[in-house]
């Protein structure tokens, strides 16, 4: 399967056994395209981790079916992914040298030396990894999963620990070295401002299931936020609405064309569409035709 | 200092599915613990080849060497003989001790602690599967336990060799329990079976304190039972008759008694209750016996004994690490 980096079909995964088991996702179905740079977006708990971690083959479904790179055993490509998990696991006592060159020992063939060393960029070579600070790991975690030159990188809260100028940089240096190459991104977080303006594509995660998925223009693009006289706001999906006396808003997902006569009409930012969708946890999955995974999709339209 | 030895490996040509990476990784990451071991491989060394050249230097009273009778039934031993032989009567233990040791440390600080800290991803989302990562992390300690053992099994048989040239103090026959197990293949198992082990704790419980005191537990139940019932991995020869042609020096006593007319077996220590010598016989002629018997090891069950031992470590080791690759897989695929 070419073009395709992720294609979910039913994703299950369950922690512990029997009854107390706890279900991090549930019958997920997504498609996310190769090349795209996702924002993996979703509250704390949503199932983010639990997706990355199985796309990057340390863990094992539940139930359904993931695909990887074309390979329904993520495990089996991953020397093709990179992997940079919340924690940034690294080895304390090694040195930064010493990091980046188990970097090379454990990607034969696939190390690119120079990318690394760049990323790595001004991190103190001689410096153990347990000296270093929160940015200073990131840097060297990047340094890490870009060395290995990967088709896709899987990236769980990169940006989290780090403050805004360190983050800023890092997110430059991330972009200028995938864009060369087309390498898909898959970036977590839960605070979406973070990662918008970088990302194309959306993958929103709530409560174990995909809720919304597609290019973010195209998702922004469905919805409307109108404002006017409180009346029926059929057919349009109202995701959320508020009344204040007789003035009515409502966030909308747009089934046909909006009667701009009886509505003052603005689109959404992500953020607020992100948050009506977080507050109205029965609007219903929205998947546009390139996210929906194959025949089994939930919903197409946009 | 280490960047500067580090080999300037850009592109390594290798087969992905090679331990080479993970291998060399490993090695660097327990640097320090390389060293302690061999500093311990050392010291063993060193202990065994001091005690040899001390006895060796140490004042003779009588010319026919170390330990001597003087021309009367007094046996004189020199005081670096003595020492000699009460630090060998206990090195067998100590190779096992090692071992278990080791079996400890692949438990704790090599495997449970990056389950525990998280760092075992690190390697797993390199290009490193976590049957590599786990085939790494048993095939180093094996190898490099394997090799020091070897060597100080040799060094110490050397060092009971140099000191049996004397009369045996009783703590340095081939069968007690402080110097046979460290004087064949057998401590190589105990080795094997103990990273095997400790490797199997490590992917069950994944906390390093508790997968460490785990490991020590099952590897010194499996030393406790096997050094109890270590004279049973063999058939004991068969003794009859008096003096020399029932007990030999080298000889490892198991059971006495006296056989009856009809062939059957009457112990001695059925008539401990006696409280003489001749209360002994008569409670024996009481209960029949009439041809004294002994069940033994000759020293010629040395290899056997040694060689079932092992056989038997070897097929625990072998389970214990065909589990740990289940665990791991069933958990990560």
């Amino acid at each position: 399967m070419t073009g395709v980096a992720i294609e979910a079909h039913g994703l299950g995964k369950i922690y512990g056994r029997g009854s107390g088991g706890h279900r991090a996702l549930h019958d997920c179905s997504f498609r996310l395209p190769a090349g795209r740079v996702c924002a993996l977006v979703g509250p704390n708990g949503a199932g983010k981790s639990t997706l990355l971690n199985l796309a990057a083959g340390l863990d094992r479904p539940s139930s359904g079916s993931l695909t990887v790179l074309g390979s329904t055993v993520p495990g089996d490509v991953r020397d093709r992914i990179a992997f940079v998990p919340q924690d940034k696991p690294l080895y304390p006592q090694l040195s930064v040298a010493d990091t980046l060159w188990a970097g090379a020992e454990l990607n034969p063939g696939r190390w690119d030396r120079a990318t690394a060393d760049r990323i790595a960029g001004p991190l103190p070579r001689n410096a153990r990894v347990r000296t270093l600070s929160g940015g200073q790991r990131t840097r060297l975690a990047l340094a890490l999963a870009l060395g290995k030159r990967p088709e896709l990188m899987l990236l769980d809260e990169p940006m989290a620990d780090l403050d805004p100028l360190a983050r800023n940089e890092l997110m430059g240096v991330l972009m200028a070295e995938t864009a060369e190459h087309g390498t898909g991104i898959v970036m977590s977080s839960h605070i979406l401002t973070e990662l918008e303006g970088a990302c194309d594509y959306l993958l929103f995660v709530d409560g174990g299931r995909v809720r919304l998925g597609g290019e973010s223009d195209d998702i922004v693009g469905a919805h409307a936020l109108l404002t006017g006289l409180a009346r029926d706001l059929a057919p349009h999906t109202v995701v959320e609405s508020r009344t204040t006396g007789r003035q009515l808003t409502a966030l909308v997902r747009k089934e046909g064309p909006v009667d701009t006569t009886a509505w003052a009409v603005t689109e959404p930012s992500l953020e607020e569409l992100l948050l009506a969708h977080l507050r109205s946890p029965d609007a219903p999955p929205l998947l546009t035709p390139s996210a929906s995974a194959g025949t089994r999709a939930e919903v197409t339209s946009a | 200092m280490s960047t500067l030895t580090r080999p300037k490996t850009d592109t390594v040509t290798t087969a992905p599915t090679t331990l080479r990476g993970p291998v060399r990784v490993l090695l660097r990451l327990h640097r320090k613990a390389l060293w302690a071991g061999a500093a311990l491989l050392v010291i063993g060394i060193g202990i065994v080849v001091a005690l040899s050249v001390w006895m060796a230097s140490s004042p003779v009273r009588c010319a026919d060497g170390d330990t001597t009778r003087c021309g009367d039934d007094i046996y004189v031993s020199s005081y670096a003989h003595t020492s000699t032989e009460t630090f060998l009567t206990d090195g067998g233990a100590v190779l096992v001790l090692l071992a278990a040791l080791i079996g400890v440390f692949v438990a704790g600080p090599l495997i449970a602690r990056e389950l525990e800290s998280g760092t075992f991803r690190l390697a797993w989302a390199q290009s490193v599967s976590p049957t590599q990562w786990l085939a790494a992390r048993l095939a180093v300690p094996a190898a490099l336990t394997v090799t020091g053992l070897m060597v100080l099994v040799i060094v110490y048989r050397w060092g009971l060799w140099a000191l049996r040239a004397g009369p045996n103090s009783p703590g340095l026959r081939w069968h007690a329990e402080g110097v046979y197990p460290g004087t064949g293949p057998a401590v190589l198992g105990y080795a094997l079976l103990a990273v095997a082990v400790g490797a199997l704790c490590a992917v069950l419980v994944r906390r390093t304190l508790l997968s460490m005191s785990l490991s020590a537990l099952v590897l010194a139940a499996v030393g406790i039972g096997l050094s109890t019932w270590r004279y049973l991995l063999w058939p004991a020869a068969l003794r009859q008759g008096e003096g020399p042609k029932l007990l030999r020096d080298s000889d490892w006593h198991l059971e006495g008694g006296m056989l009856t007319a009809s062939g059957s077996k009457v112990y001695w220590r059925d008539c401990y209750h006696a409280g003489s010598v001749e209360g002994y016989d008569a409670c024996m002629r009481d209960r029949g016996g009439v041809t004294p018997f002994a069940e033994v090891h000759p020293a010629s069950h040395y290899w056997p004994l040694q060689l079932v031992e092992t056989g038997i470590l070897l097929a625990l080791a072998a389970l214990a690490v065909f589990a740990a690759f289940r665990v791991l897989r069933r958990l990560h695929g």
